[in-house]
């Protein structure tokens, strides 16, 4: 993790929610809040100009849908982590919204600080994994494992940590089944997560999807 | 001079043999021996205006193609289907009173020629309406009335024209109409043709009137054209010429013509008959030149040949019959031409008067047209009837036998006769002193032995006459010897004879108080008599018979019967009462395969199949209820075909073994007398049977078993109003619609059959109600009511003979209506109101419950998306509102009271959240299996216990398959996740423990245990342990569950949770 100061953007309908996170943000060390915007119309106007980090969205917003915007975001912004905000962390939503480019999400019921936290950690691996979405990971790359296709697989490892997770494990109990540290469970996951970006372009990505998977 | 037969001879030769009637010898002149085997009376029908007939002058008949019988007479059509007669006048449609000719064309259309006009019988369609006889209106139809039977034309354009004397289809299907003035020809559609006129050819000078009489046509086309002053012809494709046919070289009228099938056409003149050889043939004709009449020989081969003289009547027309004899219809009466010649009838007197015309039919009878006797039927195959007037002195016919030489002898009490040329001679025995009378017995009477010498049975003793060569000598020799009960028979009146195989002669005598049998051997010349076992003496023999063993079968009075065996003269006695008699037994008759048939008075007739076989002999009974006419059966007969003729007091019961069908024969088929009482076949093959009045003579050959003639619907009656039928005759009618009270359907049908009326049955069905047959019936009508709505169809055959049916049925198909209230439409309208009703209701109750439901949802939606978003709010705020209190630091890290009170605040919101992310995770249907459960529970502990620093452990021995199966309802989920929760989070908050273990258990119960090795608690005390506890408790509860917590202060916590497992709370999928 980088100590430069991350450059957050908002997107969340909700006005005293945004404009206090806005608030926490900038008066937490380390973080800048380079936009908060009300839609995601209004944020795709306006975020390659701010150049963000990293962008919270909001699943549920007015418009068009967060998971929809996350797929947009991520073709314009290919740098730039995108986390989804979820209040009942709606798996084929987030499930969606993983495969259009997110990298991870973040409950609303998280504490504030925890929050900024673990959008400093986000990255991609920061996020935890509810144990249905780790489920369909699995089941998406199984079912793509029959395609033929030059896009990378999932590593036995990494199969084996999506199963525990699927099971319900957090990152620390995987970890310690798996005997890694929850730093290498995180990469895993980053890189589970950057296979499923890759793949989430494919063809075969769209047809799995569109055939049920989620 | 004219070449004459002698008819004129004949006719009264035949006169006068009946002049000259009368007891005695009657001999017939040899001139007889001309003739041809056409004496005796072949059976006659007569059907007259009290038949139905429309007028007893019949001027033409001809056979339908269908088999109607049309008859043309001078008070118009009628058409006859066996059994009644449908007429056509001029309330029908026909424009004059009476019809002069009948034509069926190919197409089979029937044509009527009237002195009005020519007339077509309109068809009908088949479901009854009448073609239309108005709109199409050619320039030659006469305008009828709407509903006329018939579509008719003028021909020409005189009256006279239009009167229609005579029709011709010619081979390539011209019509040819022949008027009082000219000959048309027609052409055009049928609906509408027109008529051109063709001249005759006649020459100077022209006749004043051109009548037209009779048209034939030969083989090759040539069209021969009789009229009142002359012939003429027309070759091929030609035109008319003139020809002067007869022999003075003069214009000669001409009534009839036929062109037969040897090519010969014959020539009805009004001076005479000429029959000339090749003119129909084909061959070229050549007009014989004018000459004088010719003799025989010459111009026979080129010209016409006179068959008659003058003064003989006109010769109204000719009619060729399948066997290729050419029938004269003349003044006086009926004539056939065979052969070497003509012969006419005079007996019945109805065939003796004018004849107009002769038809035949599919059944080989004739039928003619007699001026003033109605319609006459004769059977050429029918029985040939003999009685006094053919020879037959005496007419109860008490035997029937052949002589040695073959002679077909006829026997009476009082009189012997034998068959000469189609007539008989007979004779009255010559009787010695003392015998008075010949023998009362019957069957087996007279009998010729093998030397030629005659055994006559009487009433005082038994006669033998010397060799004598026929049977009419015994009228002029006296016996040669005489047997009485002196020379060893039982009594003096002899009843019975009987011929053995061996020449020995069996008698049998009658007297008051004995039977008797006595047997003549013919090595001693001596009766000897044959004593019987008791108490057969006492009881007449009444028939005799040899089986193929020798054995002889007797036949008694009582209806006993003993077979005498050959062998050794023993005697085995069946009945009476036993099964094989019942009654006197009237014949024993051996078949030609040996079986012994057996003639009961009272049984019908019983068929034993091995008469020779010791014990007692099976028997095949034949009654009424196979079929007979009669259980009374008097004689048996065979012919060569092996068919069984049993002659009953109703007639003659004809049998096929093998089929087991019987028909019948009667005096519609030209027995003279219905009580049978004798039968024999000769060695010609013929069948001879003797009743009580007469002798007949049938040829079984000459009787084809037809085929069951096809039936025709004939009426139909519906609710008492008759619906209207196409005259033709229907075969199958269908549409008909009967309301549901008005259903009584009366349907009248026929075969049609002329004569074998007597084998004529029906069997018909109602398809719809019963798939089968019914038994065959003579009944012609049936009548249906009350039936229950539904499709019907009636169907109808003929059994004929040998139980051959109509090959394809006539059949009427109706549907019965529903009342109005049971009609489909009825019953469809009501249902379709009812379901729009329903659906309605339904629909209007739907809405509103949708709505209802979905201001619910949509109030549910609202509170939740609000109250996430309002408590995500809440926790954000407070967090900001702690921060701007002490700005340092990281957020939530703030010092004071009012800092941690608003973190309370925000710690309250993010609790509800969770509170509420739970609920909808427990709601979630997706996710109501064990496995998700402990997921959830395992990511649960990671968070609370992960986050003290608590290591734990969930372990479960159910496998992630058995776990996804295993599927709790909402409540139970919620109860025990929230109760576990909160052990976890109790363990997390208050136990200080080290580490925990969550072990789940799916058997039988679903258990948990929740262990861990902190300090435990005291269960009773503390107010957060009751909170907790209380809570845990409820949530137990609520779950039927047992909740044991072992817990003590310093030794860890047991919590244990065993659920149990039923249907509705945890079930297997």
């Amino acid at each position: 993790m980088t100590e430069q100061t991350i450059r957050l953007a908002i997107v969340e309908d909700d006005r005293a929610s945004r404009e206090g996170l806005r608030y926490l943000a900038e008066a937490t060390a380390g973080f800048t809040c380079v936009g908060a915007w009300g839609s995601a119309e209004e944020a795709l106007r306006a975020v390659e100009r701010a150049a963000p980090d990293v962008l919270t969205l909001d699943i549920s917003l007015p418009g068009m849908p967060g998971s929809e915007a996350a797929a947009i975001f991520h073709e314009r912004c290919p740098e730039m982590a995108i986390l989804m905000l979820t209040v009942y962390e709606e798996e084929e939503k987030v499930f969606e919204s993983l495969c259009n480019g997110a990298c991870g999400y973040l409950v609303k019921s998280t504490p504030p600080a925890e929050l900024l936290e673990a959008i400093r950690r986000a990255r991609c691996g920061g996020a935890p994994m509810s144990p249905g979405i780790a489920a369909k990971v699995l089941r998406m790359f199984r079912s793509l494992r029959q395609e033929p296709s030059e896009h990378p697989a999932l590593t036995p490892q990494e199969r084996r940590l999506l199963g525990l997770l699927a099971e319900g494990h957090t990152y620390e109990s995987a970890g310690r089944e798996l005997e890694v540290t929850v730093n290498t469970v995180r990469n895993h996951i980053r890189s589970i997560y950057d296979k499923l970006h890759v793949h989430s372009k494919s063809a075969a990505v769209a047809k799995a999807l569109r055939a049920g998977l989620i | 001079m004219e070449k004459e037969l002698p008819i004129a001879r004949l006719r009264s030769a035949w006169a006068g043999t009946r002049r000259r009637r009368g007891l005695g010898t009657v001999a017939v002149p040899a001139l007889a021996l001309a003739l041809t085997a056409h004496a005796g009376r072949l059976p006659l029908q007569r059907h007259t205006i009290a038949d139905g007939l429309p007028s007893d002058r019949v001027v033409d008949v001809l056979q339908g193609s269908r088999g109607y019988l049309w008859i043309a007479t001078s008070e118009g059509l009628s058409r006859f289907d066996g059994y009644s007669f449908l007429n056509f006048g001029q309330d029908e449609g026909l424009p004059a009173i009476g019809v002069n000719d009948l034509m069926e064309t190919r197409d089979g259309e029937l044509w009527v020629a009237t002195d009005e006009g020519l007339c077509r019988l309109a068809a009908a369609d088949p479901d009854g309406a009448r073609e239309s006889t108005r709109d199409r209106a050619g320039p030659a139809e006469i305008t009828r009335p709407h509903d006329s039977a018939f579509v008719c034309f003028a021909v020409g354009r005189s009256p006279a024209s239009s009167s229609v004397l005579v029709l011709h289809q010619d081979r390539a299907g011209a019509l040819w109409v022949g008027t009082r003035d000219g000959l048309y020809r027609a052409s055009g559609p049928a609906g509408a043709p027109s008529f051109h006129r063709v001249d005759l050819g006649f020459e100077a000078p022209r006749p004043a009137r051109m009548e037209l009489r009779d048209i034939a046509e030969g083989a090759d086309g040539t069209l021969w054209a009789a009229t009142v002053e002359g012939l003429a012809r027309r070759p091929p494709g030609g035109r008319f010429a003139e020809v002067l046919f007869a022999p003075s070289g003069e214009r000669s009228g001409v009534n009839g013509l036929l062109c037969d099938s040897q090519g010969r056409l014959w020539i009805a003149a009004h001076t005479g008959v000429s029959m000339w050889r090749t003119a129909c043939s084909g061959r070229p004709v050549t007009v014989p030149a004018p000459a004088g009449p010719s003799s025989p020989g010459h111009g026979a081969e080129t010209g016409p040949v006179w068959i008659d003289g003058k003064g003989k009547g006109p010769v109204f027309g000719f009619f060729e019959d399948p066997k290729g004899k050419v029938w004269w219809a003349t003044e006086q009466g009926l004539c056939v031409f065979a052969g070497p010649g003509l012969v006419c009838f005079d007996d019945p007197p109805e065939l003796a008067r004018p004849i107009h015309a002769i038809a035949g039919d599919d059944a080989g009878d004739l039928w003619l047209a007699s001026e003033g006797e109605g319609l006459l039927r004769l059977d050429l195959n029918g029985m040939v009837s003999f009685g006094v007037r053919d020879g037959l002195l005496a007419t109860r016919v008490n035997a029937i036998f052949e002589s040695r030489r073959g002679d077909l002898c006829v026997t009476s009490r009082e009189t012997v006769s034998r068959y000469v040329d189609g007539r008989f001679v007979s004779a009255r025995p010559r009787l010695p002193d003392g015998i008075g009378e010949l023998s009362w017995g019957w069957n087996q009477m007279i009998v010729q032995g093998p030397r030629g010498r005659w055994w006559v049975p009487t009433e005082g003793g038994l006669l033998r006459y010397p060799t004598l060569p026929a049977i009419e000598d015994l009228g002029r020799v006296l016996p040669e010897r005489v047997f009485t009960t002196d020379d060893g028979l039982p009594a003096h009146s002899v009843f019975r004879l009987f011929l053995d195989s061996r020449g020995d002669l069996w008698i049998a005598t009658i007297s008051p108080s004995i039977g008797g049998l006595a047997r003549w051997s013919s090595a001693t010349d001596t009766i000897e008599r044959i004593p019987l076992p008791e108490p057969y003496e006492r009881y007449a023999v009444t028939a005799l018979a040899q089986d193929g063993a020798g054995n002889l079968w007797l036949g008694f009075y009582n209806g006993a019967l003993l077979r005498r065996r050959a062998r050794d003269g023993t005697f085995d006695v069946f009945g009476p009462g036993d099964q094989l008699t019942a009654g006197f037994v009237g014949q024993l008759y051996r078949d030609r395969r040996n079986r012994l048939w057996i003639a009961t008075a009272s049984g019908g007739v019983r068929r034993v199949d091995r008469p020779a076989q010791p014990g007692h002999p099976e028997a095949v009974f034949y009654t009424t209820r196979q079929g007979l006419a009669s259980n009374r059966v008097h004689c048996i007969a065979e012919d060569p075909a092996g068919t069984m003729y049993f002659g009953t007091a109703r007639g003659i019961d004809r049998l096929d073994p093998q089929t087991g069908a019987i028909d019948h024969l009667g005096t519609d088929d030209g027995l003279p007398n219905s009580e049978v009482l004798v039968a024999h076949r000769d060695r010609k093959g013929f069948l001879w049977f003797g009743t009580l009045n007469g002798a007949a003579r049938l040829d079984p050959r000459a009787t084809l078993r037809k085929p069951a003639p096809p039936v025709f619907i004939q009426m139909i009656g519906v609710a008492g109003a008759r619906l209207r039928l196409s005259p033709r005759g229907e075969r199958q009618v269908s549409g008909l619609r009967l309301g549901h009270n008005r259903s009584s359907l009366l349907i009248g049908f026929t075969g049609i059959s002329f004569g074998r009326k007597g084998s004529l049955r029906y069997q018909h069905r109602l398809m719809g109600l019963d798939e089968r047959w019914g038994p065959p019936t003579r009944g012609r009508t049936v009548t249906y009511g009350g039936l229950a709505p539904g499709r019907y169809t009636f169907e109808v055959r003929a059994v004929g003979a040998a139980g051959t049916v109509s090959p394809v049925p006539a059949s009427v198909s109706f549907v019965v209506l529903p009342p109005l209230w049971r009609r489909w439409w009825f019953l469809a309208a009501v249902a379709s109101l009812l379901v729009v009703g329903l659906v309605g209701v339904h629909r209007l109750r739907a809405s509103r419950l949708v709505a209802v439901e979905r201001v619910r949802t949509q109030i549910a939606t609202d509170l939740h998306d609000d109250l996430g978003t309002a408590l995500a709010r809440i926790s954000i705020l407070s967090a900001v509102a702690e921060r701007q209190l002490d700005g340092s630091g990281l957020p939530g890290t703030a010092s004071g009271t009012t800092a941690s009170v608003l973190r309370e605040i925000g710690g309250t919101a993010r609790g509800l959240l969770d509170a509420n992310r739970e609920l909808v995770w427990s709601l979630d249907p997706g996710r109501d299996d064990l496995h998700s459960m402990i997921a959830r529970l395992r990511r649960y502990a990671g968070d609370t216990l992960g986050g003290v620093g608590i290591s734990w452990e969930i372990m479960t021995t159910v496998s992630q398959e058995q776990a996804q199966s295993i599927h709790l309802d909402p409540e139970t989920r919620r109860n025990l996740y929230l109760l576990l929760k909160e052990a976890i989070s109790n363990i997390a908050r208050h136990s200080g423990a080290r580490s925990a273990t969550i072990r789940i258990e799916a058997g039988q119960e679903l258990d948990v245990l929740v262990h861990d090795d902190g300090t435990g608690f005291d269960p009773d005390g503390g107010e957060d342990a009751g909170d907790g506890l209380r809570n845990m408790r409820r949530r137990a509860r609520a779950l039927d569950a047992r909740l044991r917590i072992e817990t003590a202060p310093g030794k860890g916590t047991r919590i244990r949770v065993t659920v149990p497992r039923s249907d509705r709370r945890v079930r297997k999928a």
